[in-house]
């Protein structure tokens, strides 16, 4: 940290807050809000003559409140950079400060928050973690009871430059603890609370279980667990010196903490399942291993860099397995348990990653993008802005009143704004409406009533259906596949075409909900497939013959499985009554299409079959 | 609970007992033992038995004494814990102590004189030490349909067949374990 705040390519900005992210790869414009520190910073070299005459006193934060600090006040002794603060939400402005820095005058009164606008090519989001407070699990008593404290209460206790000198000793009357009992999995791997395993807590439980052995060997040290997890390089070797050491694992999550009101002693009710029997331990002090949660400002944040969170709250890497640095938006990385709970050694790979993914286009004169993103023709854009809140990307100008445009290298090509566009304004470069329409024609030329119409997203559906090719899973000959980016490409208006066509059946598919590659995409046209079923279904077609479908890459099976089903009930209709639907159908379609052949390109493909709407 | 954990002291101070505390509780051990049934514990909860320090449970168990000394358990054990040294060791505390409340262990007891008596096992004299010991009247009487099966089959010595050295032999015998005086139990 010292090496980057005096390296001359970084600016620290700290006592800041991100307020407002825009632009894009290579060109984002980042407002700052600089809190005033009431100090300036290049006058004040960190002497510490300030805080000794300043008369306030108020819980130091980081020392989870067990010892105190001034108003004036620098939040750790190795902050970076070593420059005092003013909380002056705490000061009394006696201005003894002031006095006592005497002619440095570092001290300025006068500042106010500053807003700065940064222009930078590439993000890379390291926000950390926040620990749980577990408080609301009753059973255990945190906030009660005096003895039962948390991690990182303990690491301020044991810690050498910590308010005890490293003496770790018990609040409830100051004592060393002649045993201590660590408990796992406080809030974590509990649906009530958070399901994940915070992947840490059993590594740093089994480190500060040594470190107070070692301190105390005489106290009985006890961890009780779920599962101990130690799977990185070194990391069983370490468990087995605690085990060696004489620390008692003991598998069985507590049930129930009771405090014993006259020592402040803690009764541990659980089942020792090692010998499958109830246990009760007295402790001296209980240590709770809190989940790590996402930052508090986490979803606000995420929503400021168009970075989606996943279900968890962490933010979603764009890959899980190849591509853990990036995010949704290019020119956006992650690193460290901003993106999930993660160790130091795996935070510092992560970092270095996301550094060199940054660097690579910050090296780089031009960067290329995908060229399969939208565009708006401005003469048919009728200035609704109802495109603007379906790009899951921000990547489209134009609020109502605006012609809409689109920022090509933010848009992902997802598809979503062109087929919401109520005026057919918007296409999409490599899957435009009149491409997807000669594919429909072409695929639907003979014996339509025969055949299933499948729309399939690119990642996950069509993958899928790939993946049931490849692993020789047999299925009807009777599905023809049309691949889009995003299921949300799957215009309204594609599978009105294919049942006017005469199709007997329609599969509209994607990624499952929490996969989608763009974000809200999958949410957008799940939302349109259920208005599509019911116009559908008033006009005349049987609801069994549109059928929609969430098919992973892996899920090859499900694919063969769906179109097994699909034509098992395509057969069960039989030709006749397809049909006679379709006869009954097909005005009604072609009336809902009319409009369709303003498109450019459209017009082309339906009068070559001579039988346009 | 006490603080001081003297039990598991003692065990670790044993020889084959100086890894137990490295037991992780995985199972292979009473997985691979052939009498785990007839246990009251088996091997795994024995050893986490030690760790907790339950020593009165752990002598006074019989697990010690059905072991078999098969060494299945200590061949396959992950942590390299030679856990039928570990039970040899909690016989022999388990009888220092004045736990031992097994009928196992009195045979143990009564087998171990009679080899040093002769330098091998002597049948009818095993017998009369054990039944001796346990007072056990009917059990005895169970055995004359075996012991006749066992005579008649030449399986049965009268008498005593004694190693050509006797001396020689209780003098191996001794530093091994074996008292020079035996005490009641």
């Amino acid at each position: 940290m010292v090496d980057a705040a005096r390296h001359p390519k970084i600016t620290l900005l700290t006592y800041a807050q991100v307020q407002e992210v825009s632009g894009y790869i290579g060109n984002f414009q980042v407002k700052v809000l600089q809190q005033p520190r009431y100090v300036i910073p290049d006058r004040c070299n960190g002497c510490g003559l300030c805080p000794e005459v300043c008369p306030i006193e108020v819980p130091n934060e980081f020392e989870e409140g067990i010892a105190p600090r001034k108003a004036i006040y620098v939040p750790q002794p190795q902050a970076v950079p070593l420059v005092y603060t003013i909380d002056l939400e705490n000061c009394i402005e006696c201005y003894k400060c002031v006095e006592a820095c005497g002619s440095l005058h570092a001290i300025d009164f006068s500042q106010e928050p500053e807003e700065v606008t940064l222009d930078v090519g590439t993000i890379i989001v390291a926000t950390g973690y926040d620990v749980w407070d577990p408080s609301p699990i009753e059973e255990y008593g945190y906030g009660s009871y005096e003895n039962v404290i948390t991690t990182l209460e303990l690491e301020r206790l044991i810690g050498e430059s910590g308010p005890t000198d490293g003496r770790c000793i018990r609040p409830s009357d100051g004592q060393v603890p002649e045993s201590i009992a660590f408990v796992q999995c406080v809030g974590s791997r509990d649906s009530r609370y958070h399901e994940y395993c915070s992947g840490f807590c059993c590594m740093y439980t089994i480190k500060n279980a040594l470190v107070f052995k070692e301190k105390y060997p005489d106290a009985d040290v006890y961890i009780f667990y779920i599962d101990i997890r130690t799977p990185a390089k070194g990391y069983e070797e370490f468990y087995e010196r605690a085990r060696g050491m004489g620390i008692k694992f003991i598998q069985g999550r507590p049930a129930e903490i009771v405090e014993t009101r006259t020592s402040g002693n803690l009764i541990v009710h659980t089942e020792d399942r090692s010998l499958g029997r109830p246990l009760e331990v007295e402790a001296e002090m209980v240590v709770l291993s809190p989940a790590a949660v996402p930052r508090r400002e986490a979803v606000a944040l995420g929503q400021t860099l168009t970075i989606p969170n996943s279900p968890d709250g962490f933010y979603m890497e764009y890959h899980p397995k190849l591509r853990p640095m990036d995010t949704a938006s290019e020119g956006i990385f992650l690193a460290g348990c901003a993106q999930g709970p993660k160790d130091i050694p795996a935070s510092v790979s992560q970092g270095s990653a996301a550094a060199s993914r940054a660097g690579r286009i910050m090296a780089a004169d031009h960067w290329e993008i995908e060229p399969l993103v939208a565009y708006v023709w401005p003469d048919r854009c009728k200035e609704c802005g109802l495109c603007v809140d379906k790009c899951p990307y921000n990547a489209i100008i134009g609020e109502k009143g605006q012609i809409a445009r689109i920022v090509p290298a933010k848009c992902h090509g997802c598809g979503a704004c062109v087929s919401e566009c109520p005026q057919n304004a918007i296409t999409q470069m490599h899957f435009t409406d009149a491409q997807i329409l000669a594919q429909i024609h072409a695929l639907l030329a003979e014996r339509p009533e025969e055949k299933i119409m499948a729309f399939m997203c690119h990642w996950c559906s069509s993958m899928g259906a790939d993946t049931a090719g490849v692993s020789h899973f047999e299925y009807p000959p009777t599905s023809r596949g049309i691949r889009v980016m995003c299921s949300a490409r799957t215009d309204r208006d594609f599978i009105f075409e294919a049942f006017r066509l005469g199709a007997g059946m329609v599969l509209a598919s994607g990624c499952h909900p929490q996969d989608c590659h763009y974000i809200t995409g999958q949410q957008h046209a799940a939302k349109r497939f259920e208005k599509v079923a019911s116009a559908l279904a008033k006009m005349g077609i049987s609801p069994e013959r549109f059928r929609v479908e969430w098919i992973s890459a892996a899920e090859g099976q499900k694919y063969a499985r769906v179109i097994t089903e699909m034509d098992r009930t395509l057969k069960q209709l039989g030709t006749e009554r397809i049909k006679a639907e379709n006869e009954q159908t097909r005005d009604k379609l072609a009336k809902r299409l009319r409009r369709w052949t303003e498109v450019p390109g459209v017009a082309k493909v339906l009068g070559g079959g001579g039988d346009g709407p | 609970m006490a603080h001081k954990n003297d039990f598991l002291a003692q065990v670790l101070a044993t020889r084959g007992g100086e890894r137990v505390l490295e037991c992780y509780q995985c199972g292979t051990c009473s997985g691979s033992c052939p009498v785990l049934l007839e246990m009251e514990y088996g091997p795994r909860q024995i050893m986490h038995m030690i760790h907790m320090g339950l020593e009165e449970e752990v002598l006074s168990s019989p697990d010690m004494w059905y072991c078999v000394s098969c060494y299945s358990c200590a061949c396959r054990c992950p942590r390299g814990i030679e856990i039928t040294d570990v039970m040899a060791a909690l016989r022999a505390l388990s009888l220092q102590k004045g736990f031992i409340q097994d009928k196992e262990a009195k045979l143990s007891r009564a087998f171990a004189e009679t080899v040093r008596q002769h330098g091998r096992s002597f049948e009818p004299e095993l017998l009369a030490r054990y039944y001796a010991r346990t007072l056990d009247l009917l059990g005895l009487l169970r055995q004359i349909p075996l012991g006749l099966k066992m005579l008649y089959k030449g399986k049965l010595p009268l008498l005593p067949k004694n190693v050509e050295n006797t001396r020689a032999w209780r003098k191996i015998f001794t530093p091994a374990g074996g008292k020079e005086k035996d005490t009641e139990c």
